[in-house]
């Protein structure tokens, strides 16, 4: 196979960062370093994605947090190489195999792009239960695509409906029907099958269930779960539903003005968020435990990505912003082990924002 | 004004007016055309089935429920877009749909009518006419409220409303065009342009749930805020539990929970979401994801089956009973009635009554009904 990475990017690269806490050790699956993606327009050139270094965990449940325009969309085309012309996706991107051999996912060949996609990282669309042909039928879907990559063996047949089963689908019900004739929940689902089929390391999903109701939408998760610990992959969630991914995932990374603010495990994001845009979200987000007085939205709005203000993408919303915050725009530091927040004040968050949220900011609670 | 009919107010500031808006036993159904022969009878989906409710002045009532429940085409039904297949939707008394056909002696023309009872709709990238500008579209409602403006007045009046709703400097977002606004400002320019009208009961169709999660509680403070300037009453529809608490509680107002076309529990907010008394309530406090860290995992979800039977062929009895772990014999037979056993919220639901025959009656699953119970569902 061809596009074998550069030999710079090496497992090695960041091991001693992460080893440390965890008592099983914690290998990358995926590799950002300096991603970028930008469209040229006429206003300007538009930075969708800026400048993101950071590392996906084998085997973890990525939760990607962040509204709409904030890039995370663009962070998961970017994972599959799908970024859509004209855009212009830049940096670096190592995927690890199974044997841990590194594969530069800019440098594959269309051929091999393809087969990667599918077999090594599998993506569900935002809306994407409407990509289904409406006048085929949800078996001829999958017999396409299992034809497609010379998988249309009795085996996979078997997995199929092991997989619909797994997802509460009656297998051949749901096979012999049209997508019309099935609801959201049911597609989706049927989808998240297909995505599933070819065994893939990596199942990227871009708000996989934002169309749905909130009891579908939580019944999919639960049963994302259930499917994680059965086939056992790598899950990157992206969505703007922090409550809705908190018990699915073991970190979460917070997105805002296109690059990522804060990234750690969801205890400690959710528990004692880093960085003032965290904690603003959090306060921001209606919830059924907060007292209603103590919800507040974010003063502002997110900025265009053609002018993004310089230095810290928030310093304008930030309560806590200084000259140097509109000067210089800070990286990543590590704050605890595998915690990350990309603020110059991130030390003094915890008395200027509290976080209102009972149960949630359990530390800075008089 | 209107004093045919005995209203009762809930608040217990009996006025001997009319509610605002009462739906008495209303049904909405549908034809719906299935394969290709023209002569085959249609089949009838039950959108909403056999729902009473009142509206007070500046009351305010969230309706919530997942798709297909027919909370939406209550919500129309409510405010006279959709036309009842059974029951009486009464603005003031006045039944909506005899105004409509000059049924009867007619005390409120309809035209006043259908100006009383507004609509926000859900989607603000569709609501707006793109090559109109702000300043045109609300013109065009003012004009249909008040013909006897002139135009500087015309103009000092939309200037007036966009600063109240927070759009300044008021002329340079007058003549702005919708690409030009952000989500939230095309939702203020909606609600706006319905208020522009001065209705007595706004409809809001999940005019909260497609706004940024961090501008949404800016968005219901908005409309909260302007009720009390408005003076206006109103109908939201959600899906979304923590918005239509945030909402309710807000205004004090109450949570309507709509599940495959019937009203199966209403109630206020603390009442619905501290103590449920309909299983399905739970439910949908279930699927309502917290942002506690001292939340337990919640386990699978506390139905039977997770996906909605179809409404063109509801379940008998207890439509819930089909996914309800508590359901028994009883249930796939009789109809429950919003009532209530106690002072507390109105429910739908046998299990609130100690005395039911349904508690001698046996589980359509036991292993179901003792999970749920364990997990005190």
């Amino acid at each position: 196979m061809s596009g074998i990475g550069m030999p710079d990017f090496g497992p090695d690269d960041h091991s001693d960062e992460v080893e440390s806490e965890t008592e099983s050790e914690v290998t990358p699956i995926f590799e950002l370093e300096n991603v970028s993606v930008e469209f040229e327009m006429d206003r300007g050139v538009s930075r969708v994605l800026d400048d993101v270094t950071f590392d996906i965990h084998r085997n973890e449940v990525l939760g990607v947090v962040g509204e709409s325009g904030s890039g995370k969309s663009m962070l998961a085309s970017a994972l599959l190489d799908a970024v859509v012309d004209p855009g212009v996706l830049s940096g670096d991107i190592t995927y690890y195999t199974s044997d841990e051999r590194p594969i530069d996912v800019l440098g594959l060949s269309d051929r091999d792009l393809r087969k990667f996609r599918w077999d090594a990282v599998s993506m569900v669309f935002q809306g994407a239960m409407n990509s289904f042909n409406p006048v085929m039928t949800v078996r001829s879907h999958f017999k396409e695509t299992l034809e497609a990559h010379s998988a249309a063996d009795e085996e996979h047949f078997e997995r199929v409906h092991q997989l619909l089963e797994d997802l509460y689908l009656e297998g051949d019900r749901v096979l012999d029907s049209y997508p019309h004739e099935l609801s959201g929940g049911q597609k989706q689902r049927a989808l998240i099958a297909l995505s599933l089929i070819l065994r893939p390391n990596v199942l990227v999903m871009d708000e996989p269930t934002a169309a749905l109701d909130l009891l579908m939408q939580r019944s999919i998760l639960s049963l994302l779960s259930d499917l994680k610990e059965k086939y056992e992959f790598t899950l990157v969630f992206i969505t703007h539903d922090l409550p809705l991914v908190k018990n699915l995932c073991d970190r979460l990374a917070v997105m805002y003005a296109f690059d990522l603010v804060e990234a750690g495990p969801t205890r400690e994001v959710i528990g004692s968020a880093d960085h003032p845009y965290t904690r603003a979200l959090l306060n921001a987000t209606p919830n059924l435990d907060t007292p209603i007085e103590d919800m507040n939205s974010i003063e502002g709005s997110a900025p265009d990505p053609v002018n993004v203000p310089p230095g810290c993408a928030y310093n304008p919303r930030c309560p806590l912003a200084e000259q140097r915050c509109e000067e210089e725009d800070p990286d990543l530091v590590q704050v605890e082990t595998d915690h990350w927040a990309a603020c110059f004040y991130w030390d003094d968050v915890d008395d200027a924002i509290p976080i209102n949220v009972p149960g949630a900011g359990g530390e800075t609670d008089e | 004004m209107s004093d045919a009919m005995e209203g009762e107010s809930r608040d217990g500031s009996d006025t001997g007016d009319p509610p605002l808006l009462e739906l008495e036993d209303l049904s909405v159904h549908f034809e719906k055309r299935t394969g290709l022969n023209p002569f085959a009878d249609p089949e009838v989906v039950q959108a909403v089935d056999d729902v009473s409710l009142e509206i007070n002045e500046t009351d305010t009532v969230v309706l919530v429920g997942e798709s297909g429940s027919g909370k939406t085409t209550l919500g129309k039904a409510a405010i006279g877009l959709q036309r009842p297949t059974s029951g009486n939707v009464r603005y003031r008394g006045q039944d909506i749909w005899d105004a409509k056909d000059g049924r009867g002696r007619v005390e409120i023309a309809h035209r006043e009518i259908r100006k009383s009872l507004q609509i926000v709709h859900q989607d603000p990238e569709s609501a707006l006419n793109k090559s109109m500008t702000v300043f045109n579209a609300l013109s065009e409602a003012l004009h249909l409220r008040d013909e006897d403006l002139d135009s500087a007045g015309r103009r000092q009046r939309i200037y007036d409303v966009l600063a109240q709703v927070g759009l300044e400097p008021a002329p340079d977002y007058a003549s702005r065009y919708p690409h030009q606004l952000s989500g939230g400002e095309k939702q203020r320019v909606i609600l706006t342009r319905a208020l522009l009208m001065n209705p007595d009961l706004v409809l809001a169709d999940e005019a909260v749930s497609a706004l940024d999660v961090s501008l949404r509680i800016d968005m219901m403070d908005l409309m909260l805020e302007l009720q009390e300037v408005f003076d206006t009453s109103y109908l939201f529809v959600s899906h979304n539990l923590s918005n239509a608490r945030y909402l309710a509680e807000r205004a004090n107002g109450r949570i309507g929970v709509m599940y495959l076309g019937n009203l199966v529990e209403l109630g206020t907010p603390k009442q619905l979401i501290e103590n449920p008394k309909h299983p399905y309530t739970k439910v949908l406090r279930w699927a309502t994801p917290s942002l506690s860290l001292e939340e337990d995992d919640p386990g699978p979800p506390p139905v039977r089956q997770i996906d909605i039977p179809d409404a063109t062929n509801p379940p008998s009895g207890c439509r819930f009973h089909t996914r309800c772990p508590f359901a028994t014999e009883v249930c796939t037979q009789t109809v429950p009635r919003l009532e209530s056993a106690d002072d507390a919220q109105d429910a739908a639901c046998f299990r609130q009554f100690d005395d039911h025959d349904y508690w001698d009656s046996d589980w359509l699953d036991a292993d179901a009904a003792d999970a749920a119970a364990e997990r005190q569902f």
